[in-house]
């Protein structure tokens, strides 16, 4: 706990920079990356100047209730991304991206996730029949996170209690995936056959329990209650890990007391979108405040005019493919006719 | 097949790879080069399209079906462009058996790659594809090497076939003069038989000259010197006509796939001629049945072993 004479000075001071910033703009240049969507939504430069004086009516106030008692007020933590836009072109591998930052205190707990835009996500179920593996099962779920990470900085049982967790949706296991119930009418008219079979057919649940069993034994408990539901949404949380998407829970670096990093691998065909992060401050189970910040994911040069044009005109590449081949055709016809 | 994504190269070539868009997988492109030019050697080599092998390896190396099927078509086109011209400049190519025959393959590509959306949808595609593999390769390898074996005793003994076959199927109506085959028979066959190649070369991404070429001999009774120019004439124009409707239903054809395949084959192709010029082709024959059986076994293996993870994301 800092003393109270120093909270005294942090408050004056940034008292002055809420002044300084709110008639200057100087906040809006963004040194820091933390979305306030105040001052972002802000155009107004009268507007901004009351809010700094307000501003500073609540850092009296602030000031007042910390002489009186040595509670530190929550100022949001400061962070910052290495990458605001990531770019797959031909030669993208897949890159880190490094968030960092400071904490307030240097005991607090941390839980930054990163979320890539959400989109449908078709899942199949193979079964052995006849000694041949065929799909026999489809599930499709309407929101699924094209990229999900969770990086903690303690075990996530020390950091809040699991209700918390699964209110705040945080962790692999406490992400909703609404299943498109009507999704299969939607995208076909003669679909409903596809997502029956897993659903209504108990020899096919005790079928899918072995084989997950004999997957993940090693990696998850499966739970006493195993329904369909909950196979098909590990399942589809395991499938997305094993393609990079959902990278294993990821340490937060603090190379001082309070300052911290964390490395999300962004994998090679990682989605296109907007992706969030959002760092939650927790004390003793409750979260003090959250920020969040964006990133965004497009495919770029070469590649974004191929796949832009192979989506949206696609007649137009149809023709271009055609002029490829027919012209390399003509190459090879070329070469070939010395012979 | 558990391969989805992830490519079987060693580590440190990971620094090469290139991002395939539509695909979505990321490769060495050095691979797929070499991949288009060992199929390019053999197709030079043997006079086949080989496309019935480019396909199952890209299913092997991890592609997702759908998009190599759809982005062999343009590999098919490509090639079938060399060798056409080719054909077409010493006249052995039977222009009004082969439009014939490409009006059957525009319909029969057209429900191709109408069930190939549809088995898409339902998730079912590519188990039917490697279904459909292992019958196609296993068939074509053990025909093949039946084939060389008896090639081999037939140039022992050195009898001759006859040039000309007439069969039952040239009693139907609508008949046609083919002056350049030589024949008097109905449009409806060479119609019927184009349907069958134009379904096959659409569902399946392979040229389909392995079909057509012995049903023009056996069923139409083609003669052997235009046979092949006027399998390669049909096959542009289907080829081309399948590769635009992938482009359009499916959205799932890789250009960036496609070009590297191509160049790697147009390369191929000018070692596979002269190589195959001096080999015991024969021989190297029973040998390739014997890459299309081993094929087709893994391809079968794929499909009984039990899979490392029973769900699959669509």
């Amino acid at each position: 706990m800092a003393g109270s004479k120093q909270i005294l000075v942090a408050c004056l001071v940034a008292w002055l920079v809420a002044w300084l910033g709110g008639s200057s703009g100087f906040l809006r240049s963004g040194s820091l990356r933390t979305c306030s969507s105040r001052s972002n939504s802000l155009r107004n430069r009268s507007l901004r100047t009351c809010l700094s004086f307000c501003a500073g009516v609540f850092y009296l106030g602030v000031l007042s209730v910390a002489v009186l008692a040595p509670t530190p007020a929550g100022a949001q933590t400061a962070l910052g991304l290495s990458q605001d836009k990531i770019t797959i072109t031909t030669n993208f591998s897949g890159t880190d991206l490094l968030l960092f930052g400071a904490t307030e205190e240097a005991g607090d707990h941390l839980l930054v996730e990163v979320r890539g835009p959400t989109s449908e996500r078709a899942l199949f179920l193979r079964q052995r029949l006849a000694g041949f593996w065929l799909t026999t099962g489809r599930r499709v779920f309407s929101s699924v996170p094209g990229y999900y990470a969770l990086a903690a900085n303690a075990p996530l049982a020390e950091i809040a209690e699991p209700q918390l967790l699964r209110l705040l949706q945080l962790g692999t296991d406490n992400l909703v995936f609404t299943k498109a119930s009507h999704s299969d009418g939607a995208d076909g008219a003669d679909g409903a056959s596809g997502t029956e079979a897993p659903d209504t057919n108990t020899a096919t649940n005790t079928t899918t329990n072995t084989a997950i069993n004999s997957v993940t034994n090693n990696e998850r408990v499966i739970q006493q209650t195993v329904t369909p539901e909950t196979l098909w949404r590990k399942a589809l949380v395991r499938r997305l890990r094993a393609e990079g998407h959902y990278p294993p829970p990821l340490p937060i670096a603090f190379s001082e007391a309070r300052l911290f990093q964390v490395r999300f691998p962004i994998p090679a065909t990682a989605r296109e979108g907007i992706y969030e992060v959002q760092v939650h401050t927790l004390r003793e189970g409750v979260v003090q405040y959250s920020s969040s910040l964006h990133f965004r994911v497009e495919k770029g040069g070469f590649e974004a005019g191929l796949v832009h044009m192979a989506y949206n005109e696609p007649f137009l590449y149809a023709l271009l493919g055609l002029l490829l081949s027919l012209s390399l055709g003509l190459v090879g016809y070329l070469l070939g006719g010395r012979r | 097949m558990g391969l989805n994504g992830s490519s079987p190269l060693p580590r440190k070539l990971k620094l090469m790879d290139i991002y395939l868009p539509i695909a979505e997988v990321a490769i060495n492109p050095l691979w797929l080069l070499a991949l288009g030019c060992g199929v390019g050697i053999l197709s030079g080599m043997f006079g086949v399209g080989g496309a019935f092998l480019l396909t199952p390896m890209l299913i092997f190396m991890g592609f997702p079906p759908a998009v190599a099927v759809a982005s062999q078509a343009n590999v098919v086109l490509a090639s079938s462009v060399s060798g056409a011209l080719f054909h077409w400049r010493r006249g052995n190519v039977d222009v009004r058996m082969g439009l014939i025959l490409v009006v059957g393959g525009l319909v029969g590509s057209a429900f191709g790659v109408g069930l190939f959306a549809l088995l898409r949808r339902f998730g079912q595609l590519e188990t039917v594809l490697q279904i459909s593999f292992v019958v196609l390769l296993t068939s074509l390898g053990v025909l093949m090497t039946l084939e060389s074996l008896r090639a081999i005793a037939r140039t022992r003994t050195a009898t001759r076939q006859r040039a000309h076959i007439h069969t039952w199927a040239h009693g139907l109506p609508l008949k046609v003069r083919f002056r350049k085959s030589q024949l008097y028979a109905s449009a409806l066959l060479p119609f019927a038989v184009g349907i069958v190649v134009g379904l096959l070369s659409a569902f399946l991404g392979v040229g389909g000259g392995f079909v057509m070429v012995p049903l023009m001999i056996y069923l139409l009774g083609m003669p052997m010197g235009v046979v092949v120019g006027t399998s390669l004439f049909n096959m542009v124009l289907v080829a081309g006509w399948s590769s635009v409707l992938h482009a359009v239903t499916n959205q799932s054809v890789d250009l960036l796939l496609a070009g590297l395949l191509i160049v790697g084959g147009v390369v191929g192709v000018q070692y596979g001629g002269r190589l195959g010029a001096r080999l015991p082709t024969h021989t190297l024959r029973i040998l390739l049945g014997a890459l299309l059986l081993l094929m087709a076994t893994q391809l079968l293996l794929g499909l009984t072993l039990t899979p490392d993870d029973p769900y699959t994301l669509g």
